[in-house]
C-alpha cells in the first residue's frame, strides 16, 4: 500500500450548501482536507492509502460522488503546471528549471499551452527528467499525475460529441 | 464562547498552531468537528487557492490524526507565505 496525495476540484449544483454534506463526507473522506471558501466549489485535498494511484483517485472521485451525486469534477491537481509549480514540487529553482527547458530545446515535453504563462502536463515533463536526465522523481506523484491527466484530458473530451472528432484525430496524429 | 478542544492531542496542537497564526476556528453542529477560517479573507483574489482554502473543515475522526494535523499547518503555512510574497512585490 502507499499512500497517494492529490487534490479534486468539484463544482456544486446550484445553490447547495456545503456544510449539509459534510456528516456523509466524514464517513467517506475523512482522509480528505476539504476547502469550502469559494462558493459554488468544493475542493478535496487527499492523503489515500492505496495499492495504485489509479484506485486512490478513483476510489476518491467515487466516493465524492456517493455524498454529492451531482458534483462535477472540474480538475485534479496536480496535471497543469508551469515551470515555477514544477520547480517547487522538485525543490528546484524556477532559474534552473527555465535553463534545463531552453537548454534541452525541443527534447523537452511540448507545453499544452504557450504564450506568456506556458502550461503542461506534469507528468510528461517528470517523465522526462527521470528517463532522459536521470532525476529522482517520485513514482508515487509520478503515477498520481498520470491519472490525473486522464480525469482532466478526458473530462475535457466529454465536451468534444460531434462527427468531427475521428477527422481531427487523424489530422493531427504525429 | 471558546471553542471545544479537539480530542486529539496532535490536532489540537494544530488547531492552536492555526490560531496563533490568527485564524479562526468555529465549533460547529455534528461534525466536522469545526470550521478553521483564514484571517485574510480579504485577499482572496491574490489568494493562490482563489479562496478555495479560506474555510476548511476539521475532522473529529480523521482517517490519519497526523496526517490530519500536518495537513492543518500546511494550508496555514501555505496561507501566509502567499501573503508575505505578496507584501514584498
Amino acid at each position: 500500500m502507499n499512500e497517494y496525495q492529490f487534490e479534486l476540484t468539484f463544482k456544486l449544483p446550484q445553490e447547495v450548501d456545503p456544510d449539509q454534506y459534510f456528516a456523509a463526507l466524514e464517513k467517506y473522506c475523512s482522509d480528505a482536507m476539504i476547502g469550502t471558501g469559494q462558493t459554488g466549489y468544493m475542493a478535496f485535498d487527499f492523503n489515500r492509502e492505496s495499492t495504485s494511484a489509479y484506485e486512490a483517485i478513483v476510489s476518491a472521485v467515487a466516493d465524492v460522488k456517493k455524498v454529492i451525486p451531482k458534483a462535477s469534477l472540474v480538475e485534479a491537481t496536480p496535471d497543469f503546471v508551469g515551470l515555477t509549480d514544477v520547480a517547487e514540487l522538485l525543490g528546484f529553482t524556477r532559474q534552473y528549471m527555465r535553463k534545463l527547458m531552453v537548454k534541452s530545446g525541443t527534447a523537452f515535453p511540448s507545453p499544452v499551452h504557450e504564450g506568456k504563462s506556458s502550461i503542461w502536463h506534469l507528468s510528461n515533463i517528470l517523465v522526462w527528467l527521470k528517463e532522459n536526465k536521470k532525476y529522482e522523481v517520485e513514482d508515487t506523484l509520478i503515477d498520481v499525475a498520470n491519472v490525473n491527466k486522464k480525469f482532466n484530458l478526458i473530462k475535457e473530451l466529454s465536451e468534444v460529441n460531434d462527427g468531427n472528432q475521428n477527422n481531427i484525430r487523424e489530422l493531427i496524429a504525429s | 464562547m471558546p471553542r471545544k478542544k479537539h480530542p486529539n492531542k496532535e490536532i489540537e496542537e494544530a488547531l492552536q498552531y492555526a490560531e496563533g497564526n490568527q485564524w479562526r476556528i468555529e465549533n460547529s453542529k455534528g461534525h466536522p468537528f469545526a470550521q478553521m477560517y483564514c484571517p485574510f479573507k480579504d485577499a482572496c483574489e491574490t489568494c493562490e487557492s482563489n479562496g478555495k482554502w479560506c474555510r476548511v473543515g476539521i475532522w473529529s475522526t480523521p482517517r490519519n490524526t497526523a496526517n490530519h494535523a500536518r495537513d492543518i499547518k500546511k494550508i496555514v503555512d501555505r496561507c501566509i507565505r502567499k501573503r508575505e510574497e505578496n507584501n514584498n512585490e
